[in-house]
């Protein structure tokens, strides 16, 4: 396969994905420009592996992993932490219930494993082997944090019944 | 159903819901990514294929070659556009910035000792306004050796994702008390570039900071001024600056500064302080005050002016009284006659001319 056609091949492939990643990169960052900067990283660095990744049969499934790594090393960096710690040491408003109640706010506070385990299974549909996959981890790893993402979530918006309210909300 | 069940399932729906309504600007940059991309992939081939040319070479001709380094891009956007007659210059710029920024500056002539700086600020410049500040090292320096950081107490933090092919780092301050985010990165034309990042939301940051430093562009051009300066062929410059900062959405001018000697014949010129700022009516503060002891041991003068919304004032040190005013600046009519020399063009950016010195 010659270059243009390499080329035309994975520009055609990041086009029709772009969105896709983008709305994973969302769920994950919880903020769209962070989303738009995860994508953007995602795309260069499939293309830097296209020619040996455009023969594959799952590449959608290499990019969503790709992503997932991209978000979860930038969580790991140690600047990562220094700018939550600053960021906590700023005066900040409150949480009031509503906040409390707002599922897009309690899915940020997930630690990131955990919230990229709730959205590979929850959102991309993955299985707990395939989520292990995507993560390098053991489908009980998967488990775990799964389970653990659900609490969390669980704490966070109350009952059952406060869920379907924070839907809701999210629908309006 | 389960009670688990159920939440798995609205949990699966609501996670659909919230990304149902995505902002309608996308600024993924797909031909962009190809383009870093590219970088470095010729850049891991530099690498490689340097360090085998070096090798041969040394084999070749019997010598010790030092490894080819691999250089990234020879140059940036490559916009040098320097007016000789304009005595402040930019050394960089902003490109993309994150939402609500916009692009200010506060710069000065190159080799006065001033800062050299450009700014994007979101909102009207104050202690608590989101800002960036850009800055670029002299060619040769290394900021990370020696005393030669303009960042007294920062030091090499974590590395961060390559600029644009090229070496980044984070900075990290001794002072916990510092809340500023310092990214250095090596710029286009191989000399340091350093932004500092204050009063920004910690979310998000780091990707704003990188890709704001990616989308800078290196290389010195001229910095328009608010005024020029007519029919002064011995004027000689020792210090100006322009500050423009951000007012109502707009770019607005703060202050420009021009300090400068006449070239009398006996080297005996006093040293001329004009100030360029919108119209106040409020005499300069930089100054000790005109009846002061201060101002009387200094020997200053001051003139000013009003027109098209911008106040100029002129003031000299020196001058102390009837029968010293130096003949130079006797023959051009004094004070006021070298203020009159100053033409004013307004507070509007697009008024601006980098033909200050006619």
């Amino acid at each position: 396969m010659g270059r243009h056609e390499r080329e035309a091949g994975f520009t055609e492939f990041a086009s029709s994905r772009t969105s896709w990643l983008r709305t994973v990169a969302y769920l994950l960052s919880g903020d769209w420009h962070q989303a738009d900067d995860l994508t953007q990283t995602t795309i260069i660095k499939l293309y830097t592996v296209w020619p040996r990744i455009s023969g594959m049969e799952n590449i959608d499934g290499y990019a969503r992993t790709t992503l997932v790594n991209t978000f979860l090393a930038e969580r790991r960096s140690p600047w990562r932490r220094v700018l939550l710690r600053s960021a906590k040491e700023q005066p900040e408003a409150q949480p009031d219930l509503d906040a409390i109640l707002d599922l897009r706010q309690a899915l940020t506070a997930l630690p990131p494993r955990q919230r990229a385990t709730v959205v590979l299974r929850y959102y991309c549909d993955l299985s707990v082997e395939q989520t292990a996959d995507a993560l390098n981890c053991s489908t009980g790893n998967v488990k775990s944090q799964t389970a653990r993402g659900l609490d969390t979530l669980r704490r966070a918006l109350g009952s059952h019944r406060q869920w379907a309210d924070s839907m809701e909300g999210v629908s309006r | 159903m389960s009670d688990d069940q159920g939440q798995e399932e609205f949990l699966a729906g609501a996670l659909g819901v919230l990304v149902q309504d995505p902002p309608a600007v996308c600024e993924v940059d797909i031909a962009q990514a190809v383009r870093v991309a590219r970088r470095r992939m010729r850049r891991r081939r530099a690498g490689v294929g340097g360090v085998a040319l070096a090798l041969a070479a040394a084999v070749a001709v019997g010598l010790v070659a030092a490894p080819a380094r691999s250089a990234g891009p020879a140059t940036g956007k490559g916009h040098s556009v320097v007016d000789p007659r304009d005595p402040v210059t930019a050394d960089a710029d902003f490109g993309w910035l994150p939402p609500g920024m916009r692009s200010t500056d506060s710069l000065s002539a190159p080799g006065t000792g001033m800062g050299r700086e450009a700014i994007a600020t979101a909102g009207t410049a104050g202690p608590h306004t989101p800002t960036l500040t850009l800055y670029l090292y002299p060619q040769g320096v290394d900021p990370a050796q020696g005393n030669t950081s303009v960042l007294p107490g920062w030091t090499v933090g974590a590395q961060a994702p390559d600029v644009n092919g090229r070496a980044a780092y984070w900075l990290k301050s001794t002072n916990p008390e510092d809340v500023m985010a310092v990214l250095r990165w090596r710029a286009a034309d191989g000399r340091w570039a350093e932004m500092r990042a204050a009063n920004m939301p910690a979310r998000g940051l780091s990707g704003s900071m990188l890709r704001t430093a990616a989308s800078v562009t290196v290389g010195e051009r001229s910095a328009p001024m608010a005024f020029t300066v007519n029919g002064l062929p011995g004027l000689r410059m020792f210090q100006a600056s322009v500050t423009v900062t951000e007012l109502d959405g707009r770019q607005a001018l703060t202050d420009d500064l021009l300090a400068f000697s006449l070239a009398g014949k006996d080297g005996s010129s006093p040293a001329y302080y004009l100030t360029v700022s919108p119209h106040t009516g409020a005499p300069p503060l930089a100054f000790p005050a005109l009846g002061t002891q201060a101002s009387a041991n200094s020997g200053l003068v001051r003139t000013c002016t009003t027109a098209h919304g911008l106040d100029a004032c002129l003031v000299a040190f020196g001058i102390h009284g009837p029968g010293t005013t130096p003949p130079d600046l006797a023959a051009l009519g004094g004070l006021k006659g070298l203020l009159n020399r100053v033409t004013l063009l307004g507070p509007d950016p697009r008024s601006w001319t980098t033909d200050v010195l006619r």
